[in-house]
């Protein structure tokens, strides 16, 4: 498509942090009904990253947002979004600590909540506050700590979530540059919430032992969806960016889960090489996966300057997403 | 059967026999998934390539219930006469 430059978000920082406890399958397999194949095999993960007690979502957050702040080479941005399912408290959001805490005092700061497409909406959020002409940078950063909603009973549950956080800087630019975030496919059903689901309880029922307020999912149905889905958004996303699945040089999906990701990959007609997968690390860090993905890609010299990224999200809501760049020079600064 | 069916019905047993990494002709419809060592995902990753192939969507509900490559065949076939 030949059409001239208009204002962008270009994107120009990239920092993660993993919390330093490594839990890994074997580890999982002496306390639960399950082994190291059982889980490598259903997932794709060998090891997963946990917050320690008393680290809390802003920890990491904070530690992601120093280190992409590092990487664009700026000290602070005009504004701060954090993508997150699992903030410090329930009010207020836990953008304007973390923001505080980097320095940024006095910059708006606000959290966006929508699990595992967190990062995907949080990108379309930061990327309109600068095409909009409302701010010329925003600090995402994508961070959960969602470890702690699950029950620890639950093999399959506790087998694919790690703590992290990864961040990025935009900044105002053109859509020609390399980093240019070039269009965005959202959507949501809250009609099948019950598939990916942390129930409010009241302290009363939890203490009865009536209810919990564990992580609930609906293992096969959230497959079928998962893949159905994040196929269906980077089709659309493709025909509005006018790019075929061909000229796709990276598929940096949410990382759900291995198994998952191949499925869409296939369904896609993209060649398994072309996706980016670093579950076998680090599982299903939620918020902080697309980011930490980036990371892990960039490291190995995969992602190269120009070429051609499709991000794809889906997640509890249900809500999905998916976003389009070319990759820009960048380097990613990590723990 | 038709034509149609007939194709599904190969087009299937050859996904099942490159997954299970089984020749064609050792599957019978008495053949198990356990037998295949097949684990809980597979049917859904095979439902994915015949919704891809052939515009398939099976039942969830009765997916899970599915033994035998029989079951998964008559699903199959089920799923495109509706």
């Amino acid at each position: 498509m030949h059409t001239a430059p208009r204002r962008a978000a270009v994107l120009a920082g990239l920092g993660t942090y993993l919390p330093p406890d490594v839990v890994t399958n074997d580890m999982l397999a002496q306390e639960l009904d399950t082994s190291d194949a059982w889980i490598r095999t259903r997932t794709g993960i060998a090891q997963r990253h946990i917050a320690g007690a008393g680290v809390r979502t802003s920890d990491l957050a904070e530690q992601a947002g120093a280190r992409a702040l590092a990487s664009a080479g700026v000290a602070r941005t005009d504004a701060v979004v954090l993508a997150t399912t699992t903030p410090d408290q329930s009010c207020p959001a836990t953008a304007p600590q973390v923001a505080h805490r980097l320095g940024m005092g006095g910059a708006p700061a606000l959290d966006v909540s929508a699990a595992c497409t967190g990062f995907v909406y949080g990108l379309a959020t930061a990327s309109s506050m600068i095409t909009a002409g409302l701010f010329d940078s925003v600090l995402l950063i994508g961070a959960d700590t969602f470890s702690r909603t699950l029950d620890p009973a639950d093999r399959s549950t506790r087998a694919l979530i790690g703590d992290g956080s990864g961040a990025v800087v935009l900044r105002a630019g053109d859509s020609a540059e390399d980093g240019a975030l070039l269009d965005f496919d959202l959507g949501s059903d809250g009609s099948r919430l019950e598939l990916l689901y942390v129930p409010a309880v009241s302290r009363a029922e939890r203490a009865a032992g009536v209810a919990n307020n564990y992580f609930q999912m609906a293992g096969k149905a959230v497959f079928t969806t998962a893949v159905v889905t994040m196929t269906e958004s980077v089709t659309r996303l493709l025909r509005r960016v006018g790019w075929s699945v061909g000229e796709v040089a990276h598929l940096v999906p949410h990382q759900a889960n291995a198994r998952i990701l191949t499925a869409v990959a296939d369904q896609l007609d993209l060649p398994a090489e072309r996706l980016v997968t670093n579950m076998a690390e680090v599982g299903n860090t939620v918020a902080a996966s697309i980011p930490l993905a980036f990371a892990h890609a960039s490291r190995r010299q995969r992602l190269r300057p120009g070429d051609r990224v499709v991000i794809t999200g889906f997640g509890a809501g249900l809500t999905w997403g998916s976003a389009a760049l070319r990759w820009p020079k960048v380097t990613e600064i990590a723990n | 059967m038709n034509s149609r069916t007939t194709d599904l019905e190969t087009a299937l047993l050859a996904l099942i026999s490159d997954i299970g990494d089984v020749p064609t002709d050792d599957l019978t419809r008495e053949t198990t998934l356990d037998e295949l060592g097949f684990d809980s995902l597979v049917l859904v990753e095979l439902a994915m390539k015949l919704r891809k192939q052939f515009g398939l969507i099976a039942d969830d509900d009765r997916l899970n219930e599915v033994e035998t490559v029989g079951e998964l065949l008559d699903l199959a076939v089920t799923a495109a006469k509706a």
